[in-house]
C-alpha cells in the first residue's frame, strides 16, 4: 500500500481521543516486527497485555483493520499508531512479505463473499440510507429488490427457502465445530491461530449467516482478552450453541422466535417489511450514541428512551467508513419521531419512519435523562429482555445516583443501595469519567455487555458529557 | 464456594476428551432442563442462560464513596475548553499551553472534569503550579488516585508571577520599544534573536509590526545570519501581538516574491516555516477571543 500522509490517517480516526492515543504510539519504541507490502502494513505493539498486540491494516478497498487488542474503537489506537508511525517517515516500516497470520488474513479478505451483495462494494454507492435495515455484511435479496422490478412472489419464497436451508446447514456445521472445541478444551483453542476462528467464520459467511460469522470472529479476540477469558469464551459458545439449536428446530418455533433467530444469524430485514408493522410515536430522549467499525462499515447505534411510552429503542445505521453518519442525533436531545419495531420477541431495534421535527429542530434539553432508579431495576429489566431474546448482546443502562470508583486495578460503579457492577473502560476514558464525577453521584449512561458496563456518557451539573 | 458455572467453565477449559464431563445439578426448572441436556455444551448453555436471565445484583457491604470534590468556581467557556483540547491534542499547538494557563487563571473559571486528565498529562514541570491553580482541588484529588499525577498532591497551586509584576514588566518593556525598533532597522536578524530571547510577550502592536517587517527584509535579502534566525521563528510565534495574525500570514508573499534564482529548497523551507508561524499566531488570536 502507498504510505499514507498524516492528515489521511487523521481522517480515519473515529474520534480525537483515539487519534491522540494513536499519536502517542507513533514512535518506534513499542513496535517490533514491522513491515509493509503493496497492499498492507503490519507490526506488533507492546501494550498493557503480556504479549504484544499484532496489528495489520489492509488498504484493499476501504481500509480494514485487524488488531488483537480488546478495544471497541475501529481503527484502534494501535492501528492508528502504526499508520502514523509509517506516515512519519518511509524508513520507519521496511518493505517485506507479510508474516503467516497477516498473509492468511489478507487471503480471507480477498475471497469473494457470497453474502456481500454488490451494493456493498460497487462504485458510487451512497451511504446506506437512514434506517435502511441493511446489516453490515449481508444486504440480502429482499433489500436488493429496492432497485429491481417487483419480485415474483414465488421466486422470492424460493429464495427465502434456499437461504433458510443454507443457514440451517451452516448452523449444523457450527454446532459440530463448537462440540469439537469443547471436547478439545478451551485451553487448547487458545493456542489456535487466527485462521482457526476465521475459517469457521468464513464458512458461516458462505452459509449467509454473517451475524453468526462475526460472533465466531470475535471469539478470536476473546481468547486474548486477559483474565476471565475462558468464562467469556464459553458464554459465547453457549450463545452460539443455543442459536444453532434454535435453527435445528425452526419449524417448531413461533414466528417471533424465528425472527430472533434470523436476526441473530445476521439475516437482515427489508425496511419495507419493518415499516409495514405497527408504529409508535413518542418524544424520544437520546441516551447515547456509539460509532463502531464492523467489517468494512461504520455502525452507529443510537439508544432512545420514549418519554411518554417509557420504551427503549435502538436506531442502528450503517455507513461506509469516513462517511457522515446518517442520524446526527446527540445525547441529551429529544426528538419527536414515529418508529416501527423490527420483528422479534423483545425487539429493541427500530426503524424511524417519520420525524415530526425537522433534523435541525431536535432540541437539546437541559433535563436529566430518563432512566432506572438503581442498578437493580436495570438488571431486572435486562433479565426480562434476555428471557425473551437470549441473543440480545447489548442492553442500555441509564441510572441516576451512582458513584464511580477505582477498585483494585479496575473500575466499579455502585448505586445508592450498594449494588455494584464492574465498568469496562480503557485507561483514558476511565480517568475522564472519574474526573467528571469527582466523587459525586452522577447519572450514568452505559451499555451492558456480558458482565460489564461500557460507559458512554454522564449527566452531571445539568449537562451531558459524552465519553 | 465454586458455582455451577465455574464448574462448567473448568470442565470446558480442560476439554471433555481429557476429563469426561459428569452431570451437574440445579434446582427447579433449570434442573429439569439439565437432566435432558446430555453433553457439556448443553449443560453449560442451560447454566449460562439461567445465570444471565436470573442475574440479580446483591448489595455490597462496603460503600464505594470516597470523598467528593467541591469547587464553586464557574466552568470556563466552551470555547476556552475547546482551545485546551486542541492544545493538548496536537503537538503543534502544545507550546500555547503557557498562554492558555495564564488566560485561564485570569478568567478565574475551572475546566470541566472531562478535560482535566489530558491537561494533567500535558503540563511540564514549570507549568504545574498554574495548572493546579486552574484545575482547583480536583487536581490533588486525581493525583491521590493516579500515580502518574501524584505531583498534583504536592504542588502549591500558586501562580509564580502574579498578574501585577507581569503588567509591570509589559510597561517597562514598552519604554524600550523605540530603542528595539531602531535596532531592528539597522541589525534586523541579530536584534530579532536578542528580542525573542529576552522579552516575553505579548509584544506591542508597533513592536510586532517592526519585527515582522525586519523578518521580511531578512528573507528578501537572504542575509547572512538567516540560518540563526530559523531557530527564532517558533519562539517568535508566542511573543508577537496575536492581533497581527493577518500580517504574519502576509509574510508568505515575501517568499513568493523571491527571485527565481533562489534555490527551490530554501523557498520551500521559508514557506513552510512561515506557514506554521502564521498557524500558531492565528491560533493565539482565537485563543484570546475565547477568553475575552
Amino acid at each position: 500500500m502507498a504510505r499514507p500522509s498524516e492528515p489521511e490517517v487523521a481522517a480515519l480516526a473515529g474520534s480525537a481521543a483515539s487519534l491522540a492515543a494513536g499519536r502517542r504510539l507513533a514512535l518506534p519504541g513499542p513496535w517490533s516486527e514491522l513491515g509493509h507490502n503493496d497492499r498492507s502494513v503490519w507490526g506488533a505493539c507492546r501494550g498493557s497485555a503480556k504479549a504484544p498486540y499484532r496489528v495489520a491494516v489492509d488498504s484493499n478497498g476501504p481500509f480494514a483493520y485487524r488488531c488483537e487488542c480488546p478495544s471497541r474503537n475501529f481503527p484502534c489506537k494501535h492501528a492508528l499508531g502504526l499508520l502514523l508511525l509509517w506516515a512519519g517517515g518511509p524508513g520507519a516500516v521496511p518493505e517485506l512479505s507479510p508474516p503467516g497470520d497477516v498473509a492468511a488474513w489478507l487471503a480471507t479478505r480477498s475471497q469473494p463473499r457470497p453474502g456481500m451483495a454488490a451494493d456493498q462494494d460497487g462504485p458510487g454507492v451512497p451511504v446506506l440510507a437512514l434506517g435502511s435495515g441493511a446489516s453490515p455484511s449481508g444486504a440480502d435479496d429482499q433489500l436488493g429488490s429496492r432497485t429491481r422490478p417487483p419480485p415474483d412472489p414465488s421466486a422470492a419464497a424460493a429464495r427465502v427457502q434456499r437461504r433458510t436451508e443454507r443457514i440451517v446447514a451452516g448452523m449444523a456445521e457450527l454446532d459440530r465445530w463448537l462440540g469439537d472445541l469443547v471436547r478439545g478444551g478451551l485451553a487448547h483453542a487458545q493456542g489456535q491461530p487466527y485462521t482457526y476462528w476465521d475459517a469457521m467464520a468464513a464458512r458461516l459467511v458462505d452459509a449467509q449467516a454473517p451475524g453468526a460469522a462475526s460472533a465466531v470472529r470475535r471469539m478470536a479476540g476473546v481468547v486474548r482478552s486477559g483474565e476471565g477469558w475462558p468464562e467469556r469464551l464459553l458464554a459465547q459458545c453457549c450463545r452460539l450453541h443455543l442459536l444453532a439449536a434454535g435453527w435445528s428446530r425452526l419449524d417448531l418455533l413461533p414466528e417471533t422466535e424465528r425472527a430472533d433467530l434470523r436476526t441473530a444469524a445476521g439475516w437482515p430485514w427489508a425496511s419495507e417489511q419493518v415499516a409495514s408493522g405497527p408504529r409508535e410515536r413518542d418524544r424520544w430522549y437520546v441516551l447515547a450514541r456509539i460509532e463502531t467499525e464492523e467489517e468494512r462499515v461504520t455502525a452507529l447505534r443510537t439508544w432512545l428512551w420514549g418519554l411518554e411510552g417509557g420504551r427503549l429503542a435502538l436506531v442502528l445505521d450503517f455507513a461506509r467508513p469516513g462517511a457522515a453518519p446518517p442520524w446526527a442525533l446527540w445525547p441529551g436531545q429529544v426528538v419527536d419521531a414515529e418508529v416501527a419495531r423490527y420483528p422479534g420477541s423483545a425487539p429493541l431495534r427500530v426503524l424511524v419512519t417519520e420525524r415530526w421535527d425537522g433534523p435541525e429542530e431536535a432540541v437539546a434539553v437541559a433535563t436529566a435523562p430518563p432512566g432506572w432508579a438503581d442498578l437493580g431495576q436495570a438488571a431486572e429489566a435486562r433479565g426480562q429482555a434476555l428471557a425473551r431474546d437470549p441473543w440480545m448482546e447489548r442492553w442500555p443502562v441509564s441510572v441516576a445516583g451512582v458513584v464511580l470508583a477505582r477498585v483494585d486495578a479496575g473500575w466499579e460503579v455502585a448505586d445508592s443501595g450498594g449494588r455494584r457492577l464492574p465498568l469496562r473502560v480503557d485507561g483514558p476514558i476511565g480517568w475522564r469519567l472519574l474526573a467528571v464525577a469527582a466523587g459525586r453521584s452522577v447519572h450514568l449512561l452505559a451499555e451492558w455487555v456480558g458482565g460489564h458496563l461500557f460507559p458512554l456518557g454522564v449527566w452531571v451539573e445539568d449537562r451531558m458529557v459524552i465519553l | 464456594m465454586i458455582s455451577v458455572w465455574d464448574e462448567v467453565v473448568e470442565a470446558a477449559l480442560m476439554g471433555t476428551d481429557r476429563r469426561p464431563f459428569s452431570s451437574i445439578n440445579l434446582p427447579g426448572a433449570a434442573g429439569d432442563l439439565l437432566r435432558t441436556a446430555p453433553g457439556l455444551l448443553d449443560a453449560a448453555t442451560v447454566v449460562w442462560a439461567h445465570g444471565e436471565v436470573g442475574r440479580r445484583l446483591v448489595p455490597h457491604e462496603r460503600t464505594l464513596r470516597d470523598g467528593q470534590v467541591d469547587d464553586d468556581r464557574p466552568l470556563l467557556s466552551v470555547g476556552a475548553v475547546r482551545a485546551l483540547e486542541v492544545i493538548v491534542g496536537d503537538r503543534r499547538f502544545l507550546p500555547a499551553l503557557d498562554e492558555w494557563l495564564e488566560l485561564a487563571v485570569r478568567a478565574g473559571g475551572r475546566p470541566p472534569g472531562e478535560a482535566v486528565p489530558a491537561l494533567l498529562d500535558a503540563v511540564r514541570d514549570p507549568q504545574r503550579p498554574a495548572c493546579c491553580r486552574v484545575v482547583g482541588p480536583l487536581a490533588a484529588w486525581l493525583g491521590a488516585r493516579n500515580p502518574t499525577w501524584q505531583w498534583a498532591t504536592r504542588v502549591r497551586p500558586q501562580w509564580p508571577d502574579s498578574a501585577q509584576p507581569h503588567d509591570a514588566m509589559v510597561a517597562t518593556t514598552r519604554q524600550g520599544d523605540e530603542v528595539a525598533m531602531a535596532a531592528l532597522e539597522t541589525a534586523p536578524s541579530e536584534t530579532l534573536q536578542a528580542l525573542v530571547g529576552s522579552r516575553s510577550g505579548p509584544w506591542s502592536a508597533a513592536l510586532t509590526e517592526a519585527a515582522l517587517d525586519a523578518l521580511a527584509r531578512c528573507i528578501r535579502a537572504q542575509r547572512s545570519g538567516l540560518m540563526a534566525l530559523r531557530t527564532t521563528l517558533p519562539a517568535l510565534a508566542h511573543v508577537v501581538d496575536p492581533e497581527k495574525a493577518d500580517e504574519v500570514s502576509a509574510l508568505v508573499e515575501v517568499v513568493d516574491g523571491l527571485p527565481d534564482k533562489e534555490r527551490a529548497a530554501a523557498r520551500a523551507y521559508w514557506a513552510a516555516s512561515l506557514a506554521s508561524l502564521a498557524a500558531m499566531v492565528h491560533f493565539r488570536r482565537s485563543l484570546h477571543k475565547e477568553f475575552s
